[in-house]
């Protein structure tokens, strides 16, 4: 069988072409590595934009005002004069509380001068 | 990472582009189906961008699987892994007649595709049995099978019935 082997080693064997070499020659010289390069920078291109979109939604809520606090009702006391005044300050015996008149305004901010 | 796997490639091809193409030839039996699988599986290398540890059989592995991949896509003429005729700057005292390189060829032929690609791997590839059973990912003694039968077979058509 050694025999054999020697015999089949003597042979010459088939050479690749040169245009293999060629092609070869131009397949690692134009950078096989650029679609997965490019993949990459696809990624970053596409994260790019991504991220805009992410703050643009953190931070175009912060450009509005902050929400007002509520007003506090304003509450007005008014003084009636005359008969109302009286029944008012001098309610009649039967009745046990006086009468209120509480005249309640809910104001909100206004633009006016 | 890249530039380090494409010079890795770049070199292992310059230094093992005859065995690659042996091999390939041996399964495709056609030069350029072989060349083409060859090219594919460097592409589909660089294309990864990284590299296994044992870089000959990963190799190996990979245009082997491009070989298979063109011979299911392509009628398979049956060209030879043995030169039939010397180019003109390969004439040498020493280079063994084109007669017997085309029998050799002929005889290689008549094997079984395992007991070729065994004998193709072992001889002028220079793996052991063992690289070949984890190239092929199959049994030691299947593969140690296949290069016995395949030389006792190849003894048997050249000696016997010449």
């Amino acid at each position: 069988m050694k025999d054999l082997e020697d015999h089949l080693r003597a042979a010459r064997l088939t050479r690749p072409s040169p245009q293999l070499d060629h092609r070869m020659e131009m397949l690692f010289a134009s950078g096989a590595l650029e679609p997965a390069a490019s993949r990459r920078n696809r990624w970053w291109w596409l994260a790019l934009p991504a991220a805009g979109v992410a703050a643009a939604f953190v931070l175009l809520p912060s450009r509005h005002p902050p929400p007002l606090p509520p007003a506090p009702p304003l509450v007005y006391q008014l003084e009636p004069q005359g008969l109302l005044r009286e029944s008012l300050l001098a309610p009649p015996a039967e009745s046990q509380t006086p009468p209120a008149m509480i005249v309640t305004v809910q104001s909100f901010p206004s633009t006016m001068p | 990472m890249s530039r380090a796997v494409t010079e890795t490639l770049r070199v292992f091809y310059v230094e093992n582009r005859q065995q690659l193409y042996t091999y390939a030839v041996s399964i495709t039996r056609q030069r350029e189906a072989a060349e083409d699988a060859i090219h594919q599986a460097f592409q589909q290398l660089l294309r990864r961008g990284e590299l296994v540890a044992e870089v000959r059989p990963y190799v190996f592995r990979c245009v082997r699987n491009a070989a298979l991949d063109g011979l299911r896509r392509a009628k398979v003429r049956g060209d030879s892994i043995l030169a039939g005729e010397p180019a003109p700057e390969q004439v040498a005292p020493a280079a063994p007649a084109p007669l017997l390189a085309r029998e050799l060829d002929e005889k290689l032929d008549l094997l079984s595709a395992d007991e070729r690609e065994t004998i193709v791997l072992k001889v002028y590839d220079e793996f052991t049995l063992q690289e070949i059973a984890d190239l092929r990912d199959v049994p030691l003694p299947t593969v140690a099978s296949w290069y016995r039968r395949g030389l006792e077979k190849l003894k048997y058509l050249l000696e016997d019935n010449p």
